[in-house]
């Protein structure tokens, strides 16, 4: 893998990106505007200054980055396969990985981008309203856990999306398989909440208890990296021009 | 000269299906190859096989001097493709379309620019530039995908039925375009084409595939002399004679000519001889004069790559 022809995959990501949002289909810009609207405006003002210190923040970006990855993720190999563009990709001099990497970085660092502004946006709009002439900023593992989150949870969500979608006929079709995906990781606190003995429940939360609210964002953030990567390393594993071409 | 693309019994399974059958192929650097064959006969599969994009089942390929079982990405760096699609991105202008494979090639900026604007004027796309591909109209898709898949000056060319979808005008300029490439840049092209006029006007090499068995290999002309052949595998040709006064009697006296092998009359009138090897037909024609027949015109019949090409797929 070589970092000049990933930056080049991602350049053609990101390009084909800001012409569909500057261009033509304005669907993606409206559903922007509306999620940057709603999270770095409406809900800091709704819930006040205390938004800068909830954990809920760092959920409700990592979910931003999740809805806006949600389209470009599906797209990154069943959209080219679509358009039969897929294949003349393939027998360029790019390896396997520059390509695979280029892609998921190409739709990532957008959704990245757009995500903490939207945040950045929401502790400026708090400052506004609630700052009374004082510089209200989030408490450093506060930033930090949203910051993860902002990077990670929707790296999760990339690194599913991309297998999903090198072995999807269409967009249409890796995007549904991605909603599944995506449901069973928002239900799956619910889930093990209800299968999981209250015995274990009652010993993990005593045990997390006896931890700052930083060392546990710590420990989740180390447990989502490692999550990321093993499935980014399954997409590498599982890349096959042949099938690529031939799907 | 070395060869560009050497296989050595090249085969290539889909389950139970045998999609390339034990295929031996020498291509000379700078030729231009042409790849017949009709729809599923293998030629798309045996692009696939040479660019490294499927692995064979059974023999080898060398590609420029690489083993493409081993060193496809070499084969791939000093490749250019057009395959069955143009592969154009449509929501990129035609401009960002080579940009984006100047950059993946490894070209600088000012080179990449110099080389699209060499090519989109070439291909007459120049003032187009600027529109996103997906307005384009599918003859100017094509010609941007030709445009990039030489954009890096690639050793050899790729090309997957480049002429279909351009008008006649554009195709005869592409087929200019590709004499000129071999001619300046010592360019390999491997065409598949279904339009035999044009595989006899640009090859210096041809193949005919048929069920993923090659059926035939060499030039345009030897492969017509084969077709010239009699049936009893004698080479031979054919000569027409338009003439009057043609009775049976005269053709069965020509007929029974030791350098005839048959003769029959068309219902235009037509006298067509089939000469033995070397035969000449200032004899026959004679003995038409002498038996009263009036000769206007004695020519001889070169069969065409298509005669050649149906012949074989005939089987």
């Amino acid at each position: 893998m070589r970092a000049g022809d990933v930056r080049t995959v991602m350049w053609k990501e990101m390009r084909e990106l800001v012409d569909t949002l500057t261009g033509g289909s304005r669907t993606q810009l409206i559903v922007l505007a509306f999620v940057g609207l709603f999270f770095g405006v409406v809900t800091p003002l709704r819930q006040g200054a205390a938004w800068l210190t909830s954990g809920t923040a760092a959920f409700s970006y990592a979910f931003i980055g999740m809805v806006l990855l949600m389209q470009p993720i599906a797209d990154v190999f069943a959209g080219e396969r679509e358009r039969h563009t897929l294949e003349t990709l393939l027998s360029t001099r790019l390896d396997d990985g520059s390509i695979l990497i280029g892609k998921l970085l190409g739709v990532l660092a957008p959704a990245w981008v757009a995500t903490a502004f939207i945040y950045l946006v929401a502790i400026v709009a708090t400052n506004v309203e609630f700052g009374d002439g004082h510089l209200l900023l989030p408490p450093l593992w506060s930033a930090g856990t949203t910051l993860a989150a902002i990077v990670l949870v929707p790296g999760l969500m990339a690194a599913i999306g991309v297998n999903t979608s090198m072995r999807a006929d269409t967009v249409r079709k890796a995007a549904q398989t991605l909603s599944l995906f995506v449901m069973a990781l928002v239900f799956a606190p619910l889930i093990a909440s209800r299968v999981v003995p209250h015995a274990w429940l009652t010993s993990l939360l005593s045990a997390l208890a006896g931890h700052t609210p930083a060392q546990v964002g710590l420990l989740v953030g180390a447990g989502l990296l490692v999550l990321d990567v093993a499935i980014v390393m399954v997409a590498l594993a599982r890349f096959r021009r042949g099938r690529l071409a031939l799907d | 000269m070395s060869d560009a693309i050497r296989t050595r019994a090249l085969t290539r399974d889909f389950g139970p299906l045998r999609a390339v059958n034990e295929l031996e192929l020498s291509v000379p650097a700078g030729a231009i190859f042409g790849f017949l064959g009709p729809n599923g006969a293998g030629k798309t599969t045996t692009i696939r096989l040479l660019l490294g994009l499927l692995e064979p089942s059974a023999g080898s390929a060398e590609v420029l001097g690489h083993d493409v079982a081993t060193a496809a990405d070499r084969v791939r760096a000093a490749s250019g493709a057009l395959l069955e699609h143009p592969g154009i991105y449509e929501r990129l202008t035609a401009e960002r379309n080579l940009e984006y494979y100047g950059r993946i090639y490894g070209l600088g900026g000012a080179e990449i620019a110099a080389r699209s604007r060499e090519l989109l004027q070439r291909f007459g796309l120049w003032e187009q530039r600027a529109k996103r591909a997906g307005e384009f109209s599918r003859g100017m898709k094509q010609k941007l995908a030709i445009a990039r898949a030489m954009l890096h000056r690639p050793k050899l060319l790729f090309l997957d039925e480049p002429t279909s979808g351009l008008d006649p005008a554009s195709a005869a300029a592409l087929r200019d375009d590709l004499l000129a490439l071999v001619a300046q840049e010592e360019v390999t092209i491997f065409l598949t084409t279904h339009n035999l006029d044009e595989a006899e006007r640009v090859c210096a090499l041809v193949g005919v595939i048929r069920a993923g068995r090659l059926q035939a290999f060499g030039t345009p002309a030897a492969l017509r002399a084969q077709a010239g052949a009699g049936h009893d595998g004698r080479s031979g040709q054919t000569v027409e004679i338009v003439a009057t006064g043609v009775t049976e009697a005269l053709r069965a006296a020509a007929a029974a000519r030791p350098e005839v092998d048959s003769a029959s009359v068309r219902p235009d009138g037509v006298l067509e001889l089939a000469l033995v090897d070397g035969a000449r037909p200032a004899g026959i024609v004679a003995l038409l004069v002498a038996g009263g027949a009036e000769v206007d015109e004695v020519r001889r019949v070169t069969p065409s790559l298509e005669k050649v090409y149906l012949e074989l797929m005939e089987g």
